[in-house]
């Protein structure tokens, strides 16, 4: 630094170059009056400083502007810390022109208050920005029209509107634009879809078409896809042989990602020492682009590369500033369609799973009407048999004293054997419950033990009960429904538990015998004299307090339905044994 | 068969029915009285000796399952066919307890048959 300079040097240092840091800016008096104008400001608007100094702020807004006399002193209010900064809104040309413009209000305390206003001229990229959001919102509007169908024209097609915002003479005014987006699934930055003339020679062909009627921008899109598909594909097969894995981080474009700020590509890089860097300008054959990274909720979403390679125009700040605002935008644009994509995929699914619903319920429903009109029949057939039974019994009670000389014998013998047959024809729907026998499976003695013992297990622990289970290996199984053979098992070793009382021994054994299997249950209790023996196979009889008298009732039952054997032993003061065997599935007798 | 008839109680809600086992026992010799539903049915046997009931289970008010329990415990030893046009009470234990369980039918035979051997062993 100098030390000779003064203060009112660097204050005339920093005066001179405002207009490098500032672009365009004015200041304005405690009236908001303008009093001071810059160099850019002229440029944009057209009024040089004699025509706008002194003069109201007002004059610069479109005459429908609401509040326009109060609008600055409206934005003071919303100053915060003595700023308004990228406050939105129109302002009007010397020529009539409307503009978007983004602007910032600083306020500065001295006698009065001045305000500094600094602004940036955002019309290209508002335009743009409606553009893309129409092609967006058109798209929208479709999807709900056609859900069903595949999006990815649709997305192309979207994806066409961004680069061609970026590509048009109306729009940003590259050459090329290619976009890139990250595959999370693959971890993958993809090159997906690009736009551009493939030389020079046919870029000088498309601007001619352009120029003779400026069209546009969707008239602008047509145009590309119908300028030859070679070239469009061409330079679209460029971009889809860009594959960059995510976690290549020296790589170009992966650093352009994280970082998230664009890069522009050329010889006064800081990157050019990266290996990629040659590497892209030799895929693009191009000595300078612009790389855009597009930023979605603080995460990195794709790139977009624009580069002026046909024309060899260099990249201007203004490029710069204009793609970087428009990014955003496209980002949005973007994601909406990945989102409106992903959407799609899960209307898909919900369909074809409401589809696989409807199919089960109009079978569930089928088969419950089956049930219903089964149980309908059986329940007809039920209230006739009771009636058929009468007029049989009676029949044959009269056709019992004819003799066959009898003038009615052969139409009683007819009603007795109709009815007969009847009955026959019910019994077929209504007596078709198989016996027990007949509806056995196999069933594996060893699993159903474990079961009842393992159901049992807390109240043979509160006893104290040791129980000693020996099951014979290999066992095979039982002709029996596994239910059915539970319920023995169950009731024999509740029995024993409730004999033995507490502190005691449960034996249980299960033993081949021939072709049956023999399962005993042997407890400590006090035994049962042969007088209660006797006894405790007829129904409702128990010991017990609160004991139906059945269980033992039913055990016996389902033992000899199942062609199997029970027993009983016991010594008073000792214990009791009951003993079952049941026949096994691969030794069957015959029948 | 002895010199003093068997008694049977005939416990049905059908009228026709009892009448039919009414006649059909009385041919056999047996000695037959009649009750239209359950609840009679145990009036009869609180007041009269039987040898056997016949018993419907499907009536309005107290069923034949819940009668044949009331017999059961309070006339042990009492022999009881179940006699039902319906077949499926078979696999209700309930049921387990009587003597024996007869499907109605315009022939007798089975119903007969079974009554008469219960009540020859019974005399044993």
């Amino acid at each position: 630094m100098n030390v000779n300079s003064t203060s009112s040097d660097f204050k005339e240092l920093l005066f001179s170059n405002m207009d490098k840091v500032l672009h365009a800016w004015m200041l304005l008096d405690g009236e908001n009056n303008i009093v001071q104008w810059s160099a850019p400001a002229e440029q944009h608007f057209g009024y040089s400083s004699n025509d706008v100094e002194g003069r109201p702020f007002s004059m610069l807004l479109p005459e429908h502007t609401h509040n326009r006399e109060q609008y600055i002193a409206l934005l003071e209010l919303d100053c915060h810390n003595g700023s308004l900064i990228n406050h939105r809104t129109q302002m009007v040309q010397r020529s009539g022109v409307i503009m978007d413009v983004v602007l910032s209000i600083h306020l500065l305390h001295n006698h009065q208050i001045f305000k500094l206003i600094t602004f940036a001229n955002v019309t290209e990229t508002t335009e743009l920005q409606h553009f893309v959001n129409n092609k967006m919102m058109e798209l929208v509007e479709r999807f709900h029209f056609f859900h069903g169908k595949d999006l990815t024209p649709q997305m192309h097609e979207i994806f066409d509107a961004i680069l061609v915002a970026v590509t048009s003479g109306q729009g940003l005014k590259f050459n090329r634009c290619f976009l890139l987006l990250v595959d999370q699934d693959d971890q993958e930055l993809k090159g997906v879809q690009a736009i551009g003339p493939a030389s020079k020679e046919e870029a000088g062909r498309i601007y001619q078409e352009l120029s003779a009627s400026p069209p546009t921008l969707t008239k602008m899109i047509d145009l590309y896809k119908a300028a030859g598909q070679g070239s469009d594909s061409w330079i679209n097969q460029l971009v889809r042989n860009i594959r960059v894995n995510l976690s290549e981080v020296d790589h170009i474009l992966i650093q352009t990602l994280f970082n998230q700020k664009y890069q522009l590509v050329n010889d006064t890089s800081t990157l050019v020492s990266l290996p990629s860097f040659n590497w892209l300008r030799k895929t693009f054959s191009i000595h300078e682009c612009l790389l855009v990274p597009l930023i979605w909720h603080g995460q990195s979403v794709g790139i977009l590369i624009a580069d002026n390679a046909v024309t060899g125009h260099a990249i201007t700040d203004i490029n710069i500033k204009a793609l970087t605002d428009f990014a955003k935008t496209a980002t949005e644009v973007i994601e909406t369609v990945k989102l409106l994509s992903k959407l799609e995929e899960s209307i898909t699914y919900i369909k074809a799973t409401n589809v696989k619903i409807k199919e089960s319920q109009a079978q569930l429903m089928h088969q419950e009407k089956l049930a219903t009109q089964a149980q309908l029949i059986a329940q007809m057939a039920h209230e006739i048999r009771g009636p058929m039974a009468i007029i049989g019994g009676f029949a044959r009670r009269v056709h019992k004293r004819m003799t066959p000389a009898d003038i009615n014998y052969d139409p009683v013998d007819r009603i007795v054997e109709t009815v007969a047959t009847l009955e026959l024809v019910l019994a077929d729907i209504l007596d078709q419950g198989p016996k027990a026998q007949d509806m056995a499976e196999d069933c594996d003695a060893a699993k159903t033990i474990n079961r009842v013992v393992s159901l049992l297990e807390e109240e043979i622990h509160n006893r104290r009960i040791s129980v000693n289970i020996n099951i014979k290996g290999d066992l095979p199984n039982i002709q029996i429904k596994e239910h059915h053979l539970f319920e023995i098992t169950h009731n024999l070793v509740k029995n024993a538990i409730e004999a033995i009382g507490k502190d005691g021994l449960l034996l249980i054994l299960a033993n081949e015998l021939g072709n049956m299997v023999v399962i005993t249950i042997q407890d400590t209790g006090p035994g049962i004299s042969q007088a209660e023996e006797a006894k405790i196979f007829s129904p409702y009889y128990t010991t017990k307090e609160h004991g139906t008298g059945l269980g033992l009732v039913v055990v016996q039952k389902l033992v000899e339905e199942h062609r199997g054997m029970l027993t009983v032993h016991s010594l008073p003061g000792k214990g009791t044994t009951f003993t079952f065997s049941l026949p096994t599935v691969n030794k069957q007798e015959e029948t | 068969m002895s010199e003093i008839s068997k008694k049977i109680l005939v416990i049905d809600d059908e009228e026709n029915v009892r009448e039919l086992l009414k006649l059909e026992f009385l041919d056999l010799g047996f000695e037959v009285m009649t009750a239209n539903s359950a609840f009679n049915g145990l009036q009869v046997l609180k007041d009269h000796k039987m040898d056997l009931v016949i018993l419907d289970i499907k009536m309005p008010g107290m069923d034949g399952i819940e009668a044949l329990e009331k017999i059961i415990s309070t006339q042990r030893g009492l022999p009881v066919i179940i006699h039902s046009a319906y077949s499926h009470y078979k696999d209700n234990y309930l049921t387990w307890s009587a003597t024996s369980y007869v499907v109605k039918s315009g022939d007798l035979t089975e119903l007969t048959a079974k009554a008469k051997e219960i009540l020859a062993n019974k005399e044993d």
